[in-house]
């Protein structure tokens, strides 16, 4: 086993999360001067500054600076946020969830739906079914996810309304049970998801696509058939998880885009997890609560391409031992 | 006389567009016989293999009457009239591939010893668990490998054993034909003859009938009974191993055996007539390259000296991964050496000066001609690349160039404007060699120039350098793996292993009376154009050890069949053997030891 | 290895024709989109969210626009920042790539090691950090698109240059001494150039969305008319559930088909330049 490369693989993680901390830290001390972003009064006296600099320890060095804000950061003390007064980590831990339900929901649909999907147009290449297949994908990648989540709320919450248009539950209702309570929040879900899930979709169907036509030109494909393996069993067994090896690694790199449609998406449908959070944020230029999401987003990204760099180590055994 | 167990008919394999690929090919295998189909690239070979097992793409149609008769099977097998259906209970039980290189005939995800299972579970459901793990033991067993390397995965095994487990598969069902495409053209010559004689074995012990494909004629006279010789689609001839090679019929058949070089025959260049007097052109000594990899530091150069001659060809032969492409590389200074020294006209190379006139006289040509051309630039500015480099007036640039051209028999007008595209690999060849010339070097470094291309086209590439000898005094320094290529084209040979000169002298001394155990064993692998001739033979064992982890004492003592008692512990140097000038690195010639040889022995 | 082959994939094909009759449509529109447009897409009126009519072919805005001016106009803020940022990235990318896979080492190391960052990083998030710090303007939008977008384009050059590096030709060049400058010019860049191309058109398609994206969050250029702003104001004002579809569809249907048809032409030409195809075209 090769535990080196996996080693090696958290070591980068780490440096990445690194960099992102000193990145961070100083994108928001490089431009313009941080009282003014942190409090907002507008008469405020030089003594008053004076004394909020040394509040928020802006007097000290920089190199303090930056380890109070590590030391921050890594016990949830994130600043307050401007608009609502209270503590950025609380707005954040109560929107974390909220993200994950939809984050995670959309991505496992896609990834089953746009790997069947692209198997189904590599095995059937240059037929009409690939063509529809494509089509149809390089549409859904091209469309922006927040439009159609608006012809989504246009259609199925307006002109036929069967999906609650916004929110996770129907505000003010009682539920009898967690279930009754569980069933809203997934009435609530199907919109979003649907929308999450085209922001996906047309990428991982066309990755698994292009890796499966590359997998089926091998020779062991010929090997196996003749064998005498039926040919659907030669794609299943063998063609098949070859080819979602790439597919672990491009859907990594995906994860920051699926941050990306959180922010949209949960804007659009005024779902209470990150996306939302820092949308509010943008408006009120409300900058402790931006900075807060975007560390969290990145952690969140970084962790999920750990994940994935994992799943990777388990599923090739060439990375196991070399 | 019994119906023959594979008969095929007027068979025909046409594109979309009706272009024939394979055009009315038809032969027979009798049950136990060994049919070899030779061809240059593109002659149908594989497409003919292929269309036997009816795995041809989509794209392609086939036409023609195939037929089966297995021994245990009643009826005989149509195979032309089989659906997709029934062809899967035909392919592996009665008839089975090797498929060419088998770097990727293996599923690279899964252990070799379940893709075996996997077959021999697809014909025979009701086996049992147990069964299976037996019969792939017996079948690991066979082919020459143990238990433990089945468990592994492909990429964990060297090509030799990647061959073997490939073997195993295609016996899993016991089948009574198998088809081997070029089973040996990405080994190395002792492979090679390992893999062959594993192949004569299984059909001596299961009564196997086999057809093998090669481009190599040498490969097909040690194995087959009968041999085809295709063109263009079509079997020219056919017929009798013996009559094949001894008295072709075809002209086609007459022209690919004249280019094959036979050892003892006639050589391609006139042996060189004394080489005493010559100063050396480059000199290299105590020469040591070591990279720094995952397992350690490895020693791909360790200490080899070397002289190359005004006008001489020295051919530089030994496995893949001996280091005879890196020694090339530390000559020009594409890889830094960590000790030695490289001498031109006696003086060492070592400040910028010296260095960018022995870059100007000595130049390199390399092995894949798709590889070596800037596919972005016409011939005419590659071939002025070095004059551009060199800094010299362009005024000059379009005379040399056509000179160039003209010297590797190029017509300029027709060739200078094209792209690497337009070229066939042996005009592709011929355009590197001319950039090579257009600085006028004295010494031209060849790796593997002919190694990818047909035999047709590597003897005119042959007789292209060998004629720049002629006429311009060229050095050559010719590095190969294959030995019959080496012995009728160069003056001396020097042949290395691990890192290490093991054996040089005279190429014909070296070939014909070989000192080191080592050059003995590759003499030996050498497929032999004449029918059985490789006869019995002692072929090393096990492959070249990793130059990482070099041996200690005489570094081929594990491999060696004379090894006797100090060879594991005291480390030879090049010692006087056999014919005058010739030296061998092995303490059988060294006084102070050879006593103990005898003595053990 | 000549354009032919190239040519033959962008007109040979249905979906190459297509791809770049809109992509030249939309070009063309936005040039002259201004010239084009039947009223002054500024301008409010009293007929707020009307369906569309013979006066107002696609309707009107909450604020009583019409519908089809601001589309027509919209264009060129999409094409202008999707070209702009595109070429930016492209240049950041390829000057990283090439001098990463290229020199190797340290530079490699370093260099490999912030495309890694930017390659993680969430870009959305990032550029809403960006374009939340600097005051919005049409500059900010292409150099915070530009600049966070570029880790794909370096990662793929790299590794063409990794190889190409290996290629006999760049070892026959070195085996003459030739300056890195030399094998960069005529060997490593003239090989990773339509790689480069390629992928920068593909960045041209992801530029237009990002920057449609920040508008619809609020981010855009508030002096110019775009899509993704055409959006955010349908969306803000309430269009969906007015059921004002005409206000709604047609920006979302314009990015999507630009999207698309740059995207195909990206698609045709990396397969005419991916390198393992390459080998195939070149033997």
């Amino acid at each position: 086993m090769n535990t080196r490369w996996l080693i090696g693989k958290v070591g980068a993680a780490a440096l990445t999360l690194v960099f992102v901390l000193i990145f961070n830290f100083f994108l928001f001390r490089a431009i313009g001067d941080p009282t003014e972003q942190l409090v907002r009064l507008p008469q405020s006296t030089p003594e008053e500054i004076a004394e909020l600099r040394a509040e928020y320890g802006l007097d000290k060095p920089l190199l303090s600076q930056f380890a109070d804000y590590v030391g921050d950061t890594f016990t949830g003390e994130l600043g307050i946020s401007q608009r609502t007064r209270e503590p950025v980590w609380d707005e954040i831990k109560r929107a974390i969830p909220w993200t994950l339900l939809l984050v995670g929901v959309g991505t496992l649909i896609a990834t089953i739906l746009g790997a069947w999907m692209g198997v189904k147009a590599a095995t059937k290449r240059g037929t009409r079914t690939d063509d529809g297949l494509l089509s149809f994908n390089l549409f859904t990648y091209a469309a922006p996810e927040y439009w159609i989540g608006i012809i989504l709320i246009l259609v199925f919450a307006v002109a036929i309304p069967i999906f609650p248009a916004g929110q996770q539950v129907t505000p003010g209702v009682e539920f009898s049970s967690w279930f009754a309570e569980a069933a809203d929040v997934l009435d609530h879900l199907v919109l979003p998801v649907t929308a999450m899930t085209f922001l996906l979709l047309g990428q991982y169907f066309l990755i698994m696509r292009s890796s499966m036509v590359e997998v089926l030109t091998e020779d062991f494909v010929t090997v196996k058939r003749a064998t005498g393996l039926p040919w659907n069993r030669v794609v299943s067994k063998h063609a098949v998880p070859n080819a979602l090896l790439p597919l672990v690694t491009i859907a990594a790199i995906q994860f920051g885009a699926v941050a990306g449609g959180a922010v949209t998406i949960e804007a659009l449908f005024s779902w209470p997890g990150l996306g939302e959070l820092s949308y509010d944020a943008i408006g009120d230029k409300d900058f402790p609560i931006l900075q807060g999401t975007f560390l969290v987003f990145s952690f969140a990204v970084i962790f999920a391409n750990l994940i994935a760099d994992c799943l990777y180590f388990a599923l090739d055994p060439r990375v196991q031992a070399k | 006389m019994s119906a023959p167990l594979l008969d095929v008919s007027d068979l025909r394999v046409t594109t979309r567009d009706g272009s024939p690929i394979v055009d009315g090919v038809g032969f027979e295998v009798r049950a136990g016989e060994a049919l070899g189909i030779a061809g240059e690239s593109g002659c149908g070979k594989t497409t003919t293999a292929l269309a036997v097992m009816r795995l041809l793409p989509a794209s392609l149609t086939q036409t023609g009457t195939i037929t089966l008769r297995p021994e245990n099977v009643a009826k005989q097998i149509n195979v032309g009239r089989r659906t997709e259906r029934g062809m899967q209970v035909v392919r592996w039980r009665h008839v089975s591939l090797v498929f060419q290189g088998a770097m990727n005939s293996l599923d690279p995800v899964q252990r070799v010893d379940d893709q075996i299972a996997e077959a021999i579970k697809l014909h025979d459901r009701d086996v049992g668990k147990g069964e299976v793990a037996e019969r792939i033991s017996e079948l690991m067993s066979t082919v020459g490998l143990t238990a433990v390397t089945a468990r592994r995965y492909p990429h964990q095994l060297s090509g030799g054993q990647r061959q073997r487990a490939m073997t195993a598969l295609a016996l899993a069902c016991n089948p009574p034909l198998v088809i081997a495409d070029e089973p040996t053209t990405a080994l190395d010559v002792v492979m090679q003859a390992q893999v062959l004689q594993l192949l004569e074995r299984l059909r001596e012990r299961l009564g196997l009938a086999l057809i093998l494909i090669s481009h190599d004629l040498g490969v097909l006279a040690e194995t087959c009974d009968r041999v085809a010789i295709m063109y263009e689609g079509k079997i020219v001839e056919i017929g009798d191993a013996g009559q094949i090679f001894g008295a072709p019929e075809h002209e086609y058949t007459k022209k690919l055996l004249s280019i094959l070089p036979v050892i003892g025959g006639e050589r391609r260049v006139a042996p060189a007539s004394s080489n005493g007097g010559e100063s050396p052109l480059i000199e290299v000594r105590d020469l040591s390259v070591r990279f720094p990899t995952q397992a350690g530091e490895a020693r791909a150069v360790d200490g080899v000296s070397l002289d190359w001659k005004r006008g001489e060809i020295l051919g530089v032969v030994g496995e893949s991964g001996c280091g005879k492409s890196t020694t090339a590389r530390a000559i020009l200074g594409l890889v830094e050496p960590q000790e030695g020294e490289v001498l031109l006209d006696g003086k060492a190379a070592e400040g910028r000066g010296e260095m960018r006139d022995l870059r100007k006289r000595i130049q390199m040509i390399f092995q894949d001609p798709y590889q070596t051309l800037n596919p972005r630039h016409r011939v005419r500015t590659l071939v002025a690349e070095p004059l551009v480099v060199m800094g010299i007036d362009r005024s000059e640039h379009e005379a040399r160039v056509a000179k160039s051209l003209n010297d590797v028999g190029l017509e300029p007008e027709r060739f200078k404007d094209r792209y690497p595209h337009q070229l066939s690999g042996g005009q592709r060849q011929r355009v590197a060699i001319a950039a090579s010339l257009v600085l006028e070097p004295d010494g031209l470094i060849c790796d593997e120039p002919v190694s990818m291309l047909d035999t047709s086209v590597r003897a005119q590439i042959l007789d292209v350098l060998c004629g720049l000898r002629e006429s311009r005094d060229l050095g050559l320094m010719f590095i190969t793996h294959d030995l019959s290529l080496a012995w009728s084209l160069c003056d001396r040979l020097a042949v290395m292993y691990l890192g290490r000169v093991v054996e040089q002298g005279l190429a014909t001394d070296v070939i014909e009376r070989p000192q080191h155990p080592y050059t003995q064993a590759l003499v030996d692998a050498i497929p032999v154009p004449v029918p059985g001739g490789g006869g019995e033979r002692e072929l090393l064992k096990g492959e070249l050890p990793d130059p990482t982890n070099v041996p200690q004492g005489c570094r081929f003592h594990p491999r060696c069949p004379k090894r006797f008692g100090p060879c594991d512990s005291v480390d030879p140097g090049l010692l006087p053997a056999g014919a005058k000038g010739q030296l061998a690195a092995c303490l059988l010639h060294d006084p102070a030891h050879a006593g103990a040889a005898t003595r053990s022995a | 290895m000549t354009g032919a082959r190239a040519r033959e994939l962008l007109f040979g094909s249905w979906r190459g024709r297509i791809s770049l009759s809109v992509l030249g449509l939309f070009i063309f529109i936005a040039i002259f989109g201004g010239a084009l447009a039947p009223d002054d897409p500024y301008a409010s009126s009293l007929e707020t969210l009307e369906p569309p009519s013979s006066e107002h072919w696609l309707g009107t805005t909450e604020q009583g626009s019409d519908v089809l001016s601001q589309l027509l106009v919209g264009a060129r803020v999409s094409i202008v920042v999707g070209f702009a940022a595109a070429i930016i990235s492209a240049v950041i990318g390829a000057a990283v790539g090439l001098a990463s896979g290229y020199f190797g080492g340290w530079t490699d190391r370093i260099l490999d090691g912030i495309d890694n960052w930017f390659l993680v990083i969430p870009t959305l998030p990032l550029m809403i950090v960006l374009s939340a710090l600097l005051s919005p303007s049409l500059g900010v939008l292409i150099l915070v698109i530009g600049i966070t977008s570029w880790a794909g384009t370096g990662r793929i050059v790299r590794s063409h240059v990794l190889t190409l590096r290996e290629r006999p030709f760049v070892e026959r060049a070195q085996a003459l001494g030739a300056s890195h400058w030399h094998i960069l010019k005529t060997h490593i860049f003239p090989n990773a150039l339509p790689l480069i191309f390629a992928n920068t058109v593909l960045i041209i398609a992801i530029a237009i969305l990002s920057e449609s994206a920040l508008a619809f969050l609020g981010l855009g250029d508030p002096t110019n008319i775009s899509w993704g702003t055409m959006l955010q104001n349908a969306f803000s004002s309430g269009a969906p559930s007015a059921e004002a579809w005409w206000y709604v569809i047609p920006p979302g249907l314009c990015i999507t088909l630009l999207v698309l048809s740059v995207a195909m032409i990206g698609y045709q030409f990396e397969e005419y330049v991916n390198p393992r195809l390459l080998e195939q075209h070149e033997a």
